[in-house]
């Protein structure tokens, strides 16, 4: 049941976003007994196995400047729904390595990196890594059967094998393979990218609302957007205004403010939030919100193979290759990489694919459609200062706020990288047969992490080992934009560890008035 | 990729294509052939845009002509382009739609407006490969709810895979 709670109730603790950070966040405070109010600029969105009408209808659509090398039309693609961006995932979910929270002690300083070490360890997150992965019924782990093969994964994981790589998996995935969580066993249907229809993927729209909704104490205002953080004289938050689904702006009082509006969103929302005492943005005393944008680094490997494959099938992303998450600088970057099957439905294949491409000889290639096998790989990006999320000066969205200017050039580390990764890929699909291999770096980025980072140190990040803004002591970060470096592996999972983390921090915060 | 080169300079071509702009302007008081040409001459240009893009056998020329209204929507939408959609269009030459595939082509990449192509392509795509009219020819079956999914289905038939042992 939706609660309501008054506009002036100063209680509560207002949770910005409702995806992976957020409904997980707020399914977890709730369940310690604390009021939420989950503000959410999307509207529960209408999932069917339609990919590009479900893209249409929930993607983030709200204009943004760009600058540097992502594709100036669709530079990022998230989601504005009930559930964030987990409508839209492919549920991969691997934990971060021990060496992954040491980045600067382990890669060194390299030039022109803004590496730092993480102000936790991996052995502090073991235990919540543990409960994420049981709550999210993550396949092959903790009693969960493995998703089943698929052709694919197979092409995928037989080439590396041929190749010498020896973790070849079908990986973890945040999908159900026996029913779990009061949703259903996954049917393999494949159409995991728009919105699973059977709730079989773990979503926060299915996995986390409706667990905090049972809780009594939670209230989602959906089509909610919030559009600045206040704060009283003394520099603590006070609560948020935020513009209601008629178009009528709104203030919403609170207690505590966690932001996990996604890494783009979190830091536009602070730097919206000027005032007298925050001249340059909320929590922005050292000039840190918005810088650091990593994004991870994507990487399509496409091959024409010598008979069917029909990758769209089952699981998107069944079949995992993961010997090069390891740091090895003797491969000439620090860092790391991994490769996952990813299946591409035919009416998003042009643009998911080849975007841009056209002509007499590229049509005769679409036509190979169900011989074309696919993977993508995901890689280790550096954290660069100037790489950021700044405030347009001239555009304005439909609320009259400065939209995000994003700026994002790629270090020589993550070419080097991405390159390695492209050539040994290549050379895995040849391995069984591929008449013809194409690859390519994807411009268009889905995962937004470091723009409110942690940090030991006040003046090297945004926030502490629990999120909390180093400026503002009731304010908290709760999504990707927390992370100090990203990794070889896709961040989701460890959102959702460090929003579990957050929120018991935070209940025992408010239950002992210690906020 | 190779390209057979135009059937004319594309010099020649701009100049015919002047030629004709200005007689059809003079001739209908009107600025430039294209801006003042009939709806359904630049809807035909367009569809041709799309047929230029995507030349398969297996595209109705109904879905080209959808691939076309939603370019006209966006340039109904917007004004700066669609005064750039004029202006790109006024640029090839004046028989452009009606050329060889190939020509077409070829003439498209030596002097089309990159921007044109790009709104071309984005609006292309849904109506071309969207269809599920044209994905038995993809041998693609579309949403999979009504039979339940994979998961009782054979997910792994790789036959020719046993030919590539190494
Ligand atoms: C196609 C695709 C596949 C993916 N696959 C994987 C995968 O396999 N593994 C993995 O680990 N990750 C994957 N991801 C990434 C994953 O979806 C994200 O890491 C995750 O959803 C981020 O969680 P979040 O809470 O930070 O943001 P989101 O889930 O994006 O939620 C943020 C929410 O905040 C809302 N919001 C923003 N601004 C405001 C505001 N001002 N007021 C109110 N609400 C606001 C947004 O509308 C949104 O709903 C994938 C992403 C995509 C696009
Ligand atoms: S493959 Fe499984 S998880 Fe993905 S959409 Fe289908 S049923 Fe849902």
């Amino acid at each position: 049941m939706n609660k309501h709670f008054d506009l002036n109730d100063d209680r509560v603790v207002v949770v910005i976003g409702s995806g992976a950070g957020g409904g997980t966040l707020s399914a977890e405070l709730t369940a310690q007994g604390i009021d939420v109010v989950c503000l959410e600029a999307g509207a529960t969105p209408l999932l069917e196995q339609n990919v590009p009408a479900v893209y249409g209808r929930t993607r983030w659509s709200d204009p943004r400047t760009v600058e540097g090398d992502l594709n100036p039309d669709m530079p990022v693609m998230i989601a504005k729904a009930v559930g964030g961006t987990t409508v839209f995932w492919t549920a991969v979910t691997l934990r971060r390595q021990p060496h992954d929270f040491r980045s600067l002690t382990t890669y060194g300083a390299l030039p022109g990196t803004s590496l730092i070490d993480w102000p936790l360890d991996y052995d502090t997150l073991a235990p919540f890594y543990a409960e994420a992965e049981q709550r999210m019924g993550a396949s092959g782990l903790h009693g969960k059967p493995d998703v089943p093969d698929h052709n694919n994964g197979e092409v995928l994981k037989i080439g590396a094998r041929r190749r010498g790589y020896k973790h070849v998996s079908n990986g973890h995935l945040s999908v159900n393979t026996v029913p779990h969580d009061g949703r259903p066993q996954c049917r393999q249907m494949g159409f995991c990218t728009g919105g699973c229809v059977i709730g079989a993927k773990w979503t926060s729209l299915q996995a986390e609302i409706p667990r905090a909704q049972a809780t009594g104490h939670f209230e989602l205002r959906e089509q909610a957007q919030v559009v600045t953080i206040e704060h009283d004289a003394g520099g603590r938050v006070t609560g948020v205004v935020y513009v209601d689904a008629k178009g009528e702006r709104q203030r919403q009082r609170a207690r505590a403010v966690c932001v996990a509006a996604n890494g783009i969103e979190t830091p536009r929302l602070l730097l919206m939030s000027q005032s007298g005492r925050f001249p340059h943005g909320l929590a922005n005393d050292a000039g840190q919100v918005g810088r650091h944008w990593m994004t991870d680094l994507l990487g399509r490997v496409i091959a024409l193979m010598p008979g069917p494959v029909h990758n769209y099938r089952g699981t998107t992303n069944t079949g995992l290759v993961a010997d090069d998450i390891r740091h090895d600088p003797s491969r000439g970057f620090a860092g790391g990489f991994l490769y996952v099957s990813r299946g591409i439905h035919l009416p998003v294949w042009p643009n998911e694919w080849s975007p841009g491409e056209w002509g007499a000889d590229y049509a005769k290639i679409m036509e190979q459609y169900p011989n074309m096998a696919s993977a993508a790989v995901i890689g280790e990006d550096m954290p660069v200062a100037d790489n950021r999320i700044t405030l347009a000066a001239e555009v304005k969205d439909a609320h009259g706020m400065p939209v995000a200017h994003l700026t994002k050039r790629y270090h020589a580390n993550d070419l080097a990288l991405m390159d390695h990764a492209l050539k040994n890929g290549e050379e895995i699909y040849r391995a069984v047969g591929a008449q013809q291999v194409y690859t390519s770096m994807s411009r268009t980025v889905i995962h937004n992490l470091g723009t409110c980072r942690q940090s030991r140190d006040p003046a090297d990040g945004v926030c502490d080992a629990f999120g909390r803004t180093h400026d503002v002591p009731n304010l908290f970060i709760s999504d990707g934009s927390q992370f100090s470096t990203s990794a070889a592996v896709p961040p989701t999972l460890t959102i959702v560890t460090l929003a579990i983390r957050q929120a018991r921090h935070l209940a025992g915060q408010l239950k002992a008035n210690a906020l | 990729m190779t390209q057979p080169a135009p059937a004319f300079s594309p010099q020649r071509r701009r100049l015919l294509a002047a030629a004709v702009a200005t007689a059809l302007g003079s001739a209908l008081h009107l600025p430039s052939a294209f801006a003042g040409a009939p709806r359904a001459a630049r809807a035909s240009t367009l569809a041709a845009l799309s047929r230029t893009l995507f030349p398969l056998a297996v595209f109705s020329e109904s879905q080209h002509a959808a691939a076309a209204a939603k370019m006209e929507a966006r340039c109904a939408a917007d004004p700066a382009l669609n005064a750039l959609v004029d202006r790109a269009l006024a640029a090839l030459p004046a028989d452009w739609a009606d050329g060889p595939a190939a020509t077409r082509e070829a003439v498209l990449r030596t002097q089309g407006d990159p921007a044109l192509i790009k709104l071309a392509r984005q609006s292309a795509v849904g109506p071309l490969f969207g269809d599920p009219a044209v994905w038995p020819h993809f041998d693609y079956p579309g949403p999979s709810i009504a039979f339940g999914g994979y998961l009782d289905r054979p997910l792994v038939d790789l036959p020719w895979l046993e030919a590539h042992a190494t």
